[in-house]
């Protein structure tokens, strides 16, 4: 296989499609997987079949034939998640609890999925056609990660209300218009069928040195302190508000710790 | 300004994922509920011993539960995600830290997932026995290296060595095997 410059392999396009089906399985090496991926991303061919055989290979997990794990198992994994207090990847959210009282919310823990057996089944066939639609999914997220002909900000906005939409769970979501100059700040107040009201924040920058985001409720002109929070690096946070009837908007200001009256204009503000 | 109401998300796993945001230990439940057989199935096949197996679907399960905030509906299913993550640690754990094999996904980048989309449910909806029956319809030569390499965790050129073969053979039995199970799946799709 040809070297381009010092330790970087170059893959032409009969070499990624033989390297195929070792591609799919996982199989091939770390050098190749990165060279068939500076492939994909600059070849006008498609390779569909790279694609399809990556979604074949993902099949393959569930052909071992089942075997019940110990019921010990599932109460083991559940006490662990439950002290999980800090994980790395937590959204701050968890730790900054805005309406006082951490922990699950309650009325969360209800509406119950159906059983999986109650999925549609939707023909194989079509899964398999679908090549274009999975590329992404079969082969590797890096790959439409690296996407640059993407439109990554259009993309990026759709999956921040995707993000907000999967809250609302068939609730209403009112949008926080950013204050000018801020308009990259993106987020929602979702009121869902179910449970408390949340702030959804999904692109907050994180702010500088010890600052805080401060949440408000508005009433007329009497703003309530809900609390303060830092968003987790991708810029999440996830808050409980409470009761919010009466209340006129909820409101976001930048704060240099947590103060009984705002100090600052509102970045962001939900009307109600 | 109101969007109204959502889209309903149609796939109950991405409901369960956002509620692992706000740390729902019920939603891990179900999770688990849905999905452990098949994860604990996959570790154990992949590692031959119940304690790793059930270490590796524990370490899964509490990597969904860390990374429930990262997820994006576009990205893909829930199972296939999970089950990614099983396979990938199964075989470090069989290996060891010294593997040189390439992973089925880079999962430590990846955005966790989601999805209402039907491809993904449909891939999430494939029987189990008829993916057993079409691998075990596979010529010996080629189930043998579909094996080695997914459930075995070894690289092609360890396959090549450990069957005697040269490394263009496996690669193309490698090839030559998926294309037959894609060709046995969309049959049975056809006659269904
Ligand atoms: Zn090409």
């Amino acid at each position: 296989m040809p070297e381009a410059e010092a330790g970087t392999l170059v893959l032409d396009c009969d070499e990624l499609e033989e390297l195929a089906g070792a591609l799919a399985l996982g199989a091939a090496l770390p050098q190749e997987v990165a060279a068939a991926q500076a492939h994909l991303d600059g070849c006008p061919r498609s390779h569909t079949d790279v694609y399809e055989l990556a979604t074949v290979a993902r099949l393959l997990a569930e052909a071992p034939e089942p075997v019940e794990p110990p019921a010990r198992l599932r109460a083991r994994i559940l006490a662990t998640a439950r002290e999980d207090t800090a994980p790395q990847d937590a959204p701050s959210g968890i730790r900054y609890p805005v309406s006082g009282g951490g922990g699950p919310v309650p009325g969360t823990a209800r509406a119950p999925a159906p059983a999986r057996s109650s999925l549609p089944r939707r023909p194989v066939f079509f899964l398999l056609a679908a090549a274009a639609a999975l590329a992404a999914l079969a082969l590797g997220l890096w790959n439409l990660q690296l996407r640059g002909e993407l439109d990554q900000r259009q993309e990026r906005l759709a999956a921040q209300q995707r993000f907000i939409d999967a809250f609302a769970g068939g609730g209403r979501s009112v949008a926080f218009a950013p204050a000018p100059g801020q308009e990259a700040l993106h987020g929602a107040v979702v009121r869902r069928a179910q449970g408390p009201a949340l702030a959804v924040f999904t692109a907050l920058p994180r702010p500088a040195g010890s600052d805080v985001y401060q949440l408000w409720a508005i009433r007329g002109s009497t703003p309530q302190d809900l609390g303060v929070f830092v968003p987790d690096a991708r810029g999440h946070h996830i808050a409980t508000l409470p009761d919010l009837t009466g209340v006129d908007a909820v409101a976001v200001t930048l704060e240099r710790e947590r103060v009984p009256a705002p100090t600052t204009a509102p970045i962001l503000t939900a009307p109600l | 300004m109101a969007t109204g109401d959502g889209p309903a998300v149609s796939d109950p796993d991405a409901a369960l994922l956002a509620r692992l945001v706000t740390r729902d230990e019920a939603a891990l439940a179900e999770l688990y509920d849905r999905h452990g057989r098949a994860a604990h199935a996959l570790a154990l096949r992949v590692t031959g011993n119940a304690e790793t197996a059930q270490d590796v679907v524990q370490e899964a399960f509490l990597a969904l539960w860390r990374r429930g905030h990262t997820y994006q509906p576009e990205r893909g299913a829930v199972r296939g995600w999970l089950l990614t993550v099983v396979r990938n640690r199964a075989i470090d754990a069989l290996r060891g830290s010294g593997g040189q094999v390439a992973r089925v996904l880079p999962v430590d980048t990846l955005v966790l997932a989601a999805t209402d989309n039907p491809e993904a449910e449909a891939m999430q909806a494939v029987d189990g026995r008829r993916v057993r029956a079409a691998l075990a319809a596979l010529p010996p030569e080629q189930r043998d290296v579909v094996e080695l390499a997914y459930f075995g965790g070894l690289a092609y050129p360890e396959v090549a060595e450990r069957m005697g073969i040269p490394l263009g053979t496996v690669k193309s039995r490698m090839r030559l095997a998926l294309e037959r199970l894609r060709g046995s799946l969309r049959a049975w799709e056809r006659d269904a």
